[in-house]
């Protein structure tokens, strides 16, 4: 198992990274990640349902479409992003929401995961997942809120659009949510959590060891995010295209 | 001509069916083994299913937006008569989401034979290149040559050209061509579109001109200058400094350092003993920032920029700088250096620096305000050591005298490093150098 601590706050990069490690690599990876402020929508959404477009502007928030499934969610620095990629021929997703559930009880928490593998404390909601599965080899990534602008979080996922009721989009299912930070019995800060994280993943398997991007890698990654990721095409007009193609 | 069946796929465990987000083929494609059928998200998973088998789709039975229980048959394709025999038969239906690469490897021969009768002008061009039929099909409808179809990079598996960049190649080179019509008022994608991307004004450009790419290492020098500039608050304060002391020392052993350690002595060994002694110091300058924290550094691990051929620029880290003495230094130094030159720096010889060295004195520039080497918090400018006039005191009096000097720049970060925080330290370097004894 190889441990990347990615240390880019673009959310263009961070999502090409998921795809590239996803397609061009088979080892099994753990990515830990932050992002700028952002939203990250699902895969298989309609963007201008899904968004604050005032908000967007005026924050001027990246939006970014996932190549994971699932609904829109908030990102800023104070909330983590890990990754798990695993080639397998039987995927099971559940054993990573424990997994993360482990990682909680080693600083205190005690989440209860919900049925759609997110997991919660007091029933506010801490950390959601999506995953993709691509040829034989998956990817589950979930967020943790940390000490996220829940006030930002709530305005930025607030769009006036009504909801398509086109079957063929996702939309997303609004929870409330809290900090790990406001739950924990010792103050820890972002940066105490994430060494924390790592060494739980890095003593927690064996055989792990530590992965960085090598030049290739990153001119890769940062080919698909100017290609792909970066895109208005891909953020913006995804659906809109599939249905031109189909006439 | 046999039939093969698709079936909706189980995806993971305890999922039991998939709701159809997207075909990306329609009744009457021709598709090769591999190439995506449709795409599927169910409980958040996402996913694009890859034919199992080459062929021509003559069904779709279920629509976008529908949700079909895994093992229902969704499309329907009739197989090629080459390739048939297998298909309907043995395989299983993990075999039918997962291909093996084996099995794909063997099939893509056979399959490039065929269509060399088919198209042998587009084919023979580049025998590496390899293009599915829909793809061939779409060029030759939109009279793209074979030396663009070579050109397009594709995005399919294995870096294939898929049908959607030969689509978008197409699209794009119609609207080369023929102009936009243009939109009377912009509208709230646009506008948010503007935010996303950074306002760039053309560059006035003559024929003349030549525009080049930027190789790996200078796109990445780019971005991380910006992002150094953008994160730290610069300052750089100056020192100057008399060396005659160390220039004499240079002189005095520099035959026998080469006799003995096989490597020239220049100053570098010492200027960076000094720096690190002053580290141990000042640990209030070995530290990065992480937003409101300030972290201080165990260990003191110093960059030393090294100028590359083509004007690029690495820096090679030297851990643990403040264990190493004046050979100990030269060495590293030495042969850091020489692998940056020859590309054989592994990764963790460039990584973990806590704080960096630039030589600018190498190429005879006196001072100087470098950039930050993030998420380092101060970064030190050596400059040209040269003779001059200087006033000195003695006993019997000021005197003029020649002597040898040099400035030392440090550019530190103002979030954490204030002036006289800053400016005791680059003067603790520059007192150590001028009392230089070993």
């Amino acid at each position: 198992m190889l441990f990347i601590n990615n240390t880019s706050i673009s959310p263009y990069f961070n999502l090409s990274a998921e795809e590239y490690l996803l397609k061009y690599m088979n080892e099994d990876i753990i990515m830990l990640w932050q992002n700028e402020p952002s939203i990250i929508i699902g895969k298989n959404q309609h963007l201008e349902s899904e968004i604050n477009e005032e908000f967007v502007k005026e924050k001027r928030l990246k939006v970014v479409r996932r190549l994971s499934g699932g609904g829109a969610v908030y990102h800023d620095l104070g909330n983590l992003n890990i990754t798990f990629f695993q080639s397998s021929k039987e995927i099971d997703f559940m054993k990573y929401t424990k997994k993360i559930q482990e990682l909680l009880n080693t600083i205190g928490v005690n989440a209860i995961a919900d049925h759609r593998q997110g997991l919660t404390i007091n029933g506010l909601k801490i950390s959601g997942s999506a995953q993709c599965i691509h040829r034989g080899r998956a990817i589950f990534h979930a967020t943790l809120l940390f000490e996220s602008n829940l006030d930002n979080l709530n305005v930025a996922l607030q769009s006036s659009e009504r909801s398509l009721t086109d079957e063929k989009y996702v939309k997303s299912i609004r929870s409330s949510v809290t900090n790990i930070k406001d739950n924990i019995p010792v103050p820890l800060s972002i940066s105490e959590f994430k060494i924390i994280i790592k060494e739980f993943f890095l003593n927690n398997n064996n055989l792990s060891s530590i992965y960085t991007f090598t030049n290739s890698d990153r001119a890769a990654i940062e080919k698909l995010a100017n290609e792909k990721y970066s895109t208005i095409d891909w953020n913006f007009h995804k659906n809109n295209k599939i249905c031109l193609d189909l006439k | 001509m046999s039939r093969f069946e698709i079936k909706m796929p189980k995806l993971a465990e305890s999922i039991t069916e998939g709701k159809i987000t997207s075909w990306s083929v329609q009744v009457g494609d021709v598709i090769n083994e591999d190439d995506i059928l449709f795409e599927v998200e169910t409980a958040k998973v996402s996913s694009e299913i890859p034919s199992p088998v080459a062929g021509k789709v003559i069904e779709i039975l279920y629509k976008e937006g529908d949700t079909v229980p895994i093992g229902t048959v969704v499309a329907i394709i009739e197989l090629d008569g080459e390739t048939s025999g297998e298909g309907t038969s043995g395989i299983t239906e993990e075999k039918e989401a997962i291909p093996s690469a084996e099995v794909v490897v063997q099939k893509e021969q056979d399959l490039t034979t065929s269509l060399d009768e088919q198209t042998p002008k587009l084919v023979k061009e580049d025998e590496e290149k390899w293009f599915s039929p829909i793809v061939l099909q779409l060029a030759k409808g939109a009279s793209i040559t074979s030396d663009e179809l070579n050109s397009i990079e594709g995005t399919g598996y294995k870096g294939r050209v898929s049908k959607t960049d030969i689509t978008n190649y197409i699209s794009r080179k119609e609207k080369g061509i023929r102009p936009q019509p243009i939109s009377s008022a912009p509208t709230a994608k646009e506008e948010v579109q503007k935010t996303e991307k950074a306002i760039t004004t053309p560059l006035p450009q003559s024929a003349e001109d030549t525009i080049l790419s930027m190789d790996t290492i200078r796109s990445i020098t780019a971005e991380r200058m910006v992002e150094s500039v953008q994160t730290s608050a610069h300052v750089t304060t100056i020192v100057e400094i008399d060396v005659t002391k160390l220039v004499k020392w240079r002189t005095k052993n520099k035959d026998s350092f080469m006799t003995r350690e096989g490597i020239p002595l220049t100053y570098m060994p010492a200027i960076v003993e000094a720096t690190a002694k002053a580290l141990v110091e000042f640990p209030e300058v070995n530290a990065s920032v992480n937003g409101k924290q300030i972290i201080r550094k165990k260990d003191i691990n110093i960059g030393i920029a090294v100028a590359l051929d083509g004007w690029n620029l690495i820096v090679p880290v030297i851990r643990n700088a403040d264990r190493l003495n004046i050979s100990g230094l030269a060495q590293a130094i030495h042969s850091l250096a020489d692998k940056a030159r020859t590309k054989k720096l592994k990764l963790d010889e460039m990584q973990g620096g806590t704080f960096t060295i630039t030589n600018f004195g190498s190429f005879k520039n006196i001072m100087g305000t470098p950039i930050i080497n993030q998420p380092e918090v101060a970064i030190l400018g050596v400059g040209y050591i040269e003779k001059k006039p200087a006033v000195i005191s003695t006993e019997d009096g000021d005197v003029i005298a020649i002597r040898h000097k040099m400035y030392l720049s440090l550019s530190y970060d103002h979030r954490i490093i204030d002036g006289a925080l800053g400016g005791a330290f680059v003067r603790r370097i520059g007192d150590l150098l001028e009392n230089w004894q070993i």
